[in-house]
């Protein structure tokens, strides 16, 4: 197997699911940079520079959107989500597009985008993200088309609740409440999703683009993401 | 039919946003329209209406400036006293190649059809939750299925699609709806010019074989913001002639 040179964008929200992928990568031999959320554009250009990426994965965003929301709906200057879902898009589309030129200056690779199902989000206090997440997702359908004939992949990864995330006391009064997703919900842990993840990252030929992933054993209602 | 509704369509006087706006007006509705820079079309369209049952009203406004679009909904609220139904319809893209598109196109594309619709939204809840009013947020095919040199485009209305859904939960237990619709390829003033080679091939991938009309476009959001649309919210509605590609 060929040593990988992975960046890993966003690193540090919740879940951790993040520095358990960087873990996993290290313990197949690979090569894994993890990078946090006040990352600036010009510095991963910098940093591609140096380590030749050939797989860029983006961590899900930690900004709250559902907060945001409540509080410009309840407050007098409604700016709050908008300002957020502004800044954050527009980050991500300029990062993504400079991980694009880095794996087109290195013979191409893939690149993966997570985000978070907040499916359960009216019971548990989920990271709510839903207007990135889907912005992000549909992002990723249009670049899929364009960055096949470059050699590079892209897909969009939807993270269900990891066990690390709550208790199972948690889940247990959600079931019990017959909560139809709690009942339907295991958890699994962040390990297990980091180790499928790296399944995807080490086929030398992906055969997927476009895709949209769902790790975990919940299962999607829809309700913000279909 | 919407006797006595006041409605708000974002780029009202132009394209689907034009056939919406007279359609609204010949159902009895006073439609405000807001329009960014084209007063001609403005008043060609207060033209077409004169003869109607309801009423039409050009305002001008920016909405990718906060001051403006804060204006436009005082401005609503300032002529009828409330608002009932608002249709996000203003959009613009800016079309190529990602790897090489400029900061600046991108920028534009998410200030007006993301940031611009989230802003309008949050400003005009207050006067549809005092009277059950409703949303109609104007989506695209584009971010369904994904299109090569639409990146930002496909994205800005990506996050509209979610936004939908989050109003229609937030908002719902107020009474109010909040829905979508994302067009195909509709036969709008931008396609007209384009030859007849360089979309025929969409064209086909569609399974009606043909292009949508605004007008097809305008019945179907009549029907979301109507009373025969009572108990629908949240719902993403295609209209693109059953596309399958």
């Amino acid at each position: 197997m060929k040593i990988l040179s992975c960046v890993i964008i966003d690193g540090e929200g919740p879940g951790d699911t993040a520095r358990h992928l960087a873990a996993e990568l290290d313990r197949r031999g690979h090569r894994a940079v993890m990078l946090g959320s006040d990352l600036d554009p010009g510095y991963f250009t910098d940093l591609s520079a140096r380590v030749h990426p050939r797989r860029v994965i983006f961590a899900p965003s930690a900004r709250d959107e559902c907060d945001a929301l409540d509080l410009d709906l309840a407050g007098g200057f409604p700016e709050h989500l908008a300002g957020l879902v502004e800044a954050g898009i527009k980050r991500f589309l300029r990062l993504v597009q400079a991980a694009i030129h880095a794996l087109m200056g290195n013979g191409g690779g893939q690149i993966w985008v997570a985000d978070w199902d907040d499916t359960f989000e009216y019971h548990l206090p989920l990271p709510c993200t839903p207007l990135q997440a889907e912005a992000r997702a549909a992002s990723v359908r249009a670049l899929a088309k364009e960055c096949a004939r470059l050699g590079i992949k892209i897909n969009s990864l939807l993270l269900q609740p990891v066990a690390e995330m709550f208790q199972l006391e948690q889940f247990r009064d959600a079931r019990e409440e017959l909560k139809t997703y709690a009942l339907r919900y295991r958890p699994v842990s962040c390990a297990t999703v980091a180790a499928q993840l790296c399944n995807f990252l080490e086929q030398p030929d992906l055969p997927m683009a476009g895709a949209m992933v769902g790790l975990g054993t919940g299962i999607c209602q829809g309700h913000l993401i279909q | 039919m919407l006797g006595g509704k006041v409605c708000l369509v974002t780029g009202g006087t132009r394209g689907i946003g034009r056939a919406i706006a007279l359609e609204l007006v010949k159902q009895g509705a006073r439609v405000v329209v807001s329009y960014r820079k084209d007063s001609t079309a403005a008043e060609e369209a207060l033209e077409k209406t004169s003869t109607l049952d309801g009423e039409l009203v050009p305002l001008r406004s920016n909405l990718a400036d906060p001051v403006e679009a804060e204006s436009l909904i005082a401005g609503v609220i300032e002529r009828f006293g409330r608002l009932d139904v608002l249709i996000n319809n203003a959009g613009i893209t800016a079309d190529g190649a990602f790897a090489t598109m400029a900061a600046d196109d991108v920028e534009r594309v998410i200030n007006t059809n993301l940031a611009g619709t989230i802003r309008l939204c949050m400003l005009a809840a207050p006067h549809l939750v005092a009277g059950t009013g409703c949303i109609l947020i104007v989506s695209s095919l584009a971010s369904v299925v994904g299109k090569e040199g639409q990146v930002p485009y496909a994205a800005s209305k990506g996050g509209l699609n979610a936004l939908t859904r989050l109003l229609a939960r937030r908002l719902g237990i107020h009474g109010v709806r909040v829905n979508a619709l994302a067009p195909g390829f509709i036969r709008t003033d931008m396609v007209k010019s384009l030859p007849e080679n360089s979309y025929r091939h969409i064209i086909r991938s569609s399974a009606l074989g043909r292009m949508g009309e605004p007008e097809e476009v305008a019945a179907v959001a009549a029907f979301l913001v109507g009373a025969a649309s009572s108990y629908i919210s949240g719902m993403i509605l295609r209209i693109d002639g059953g596309f399958h590609r």
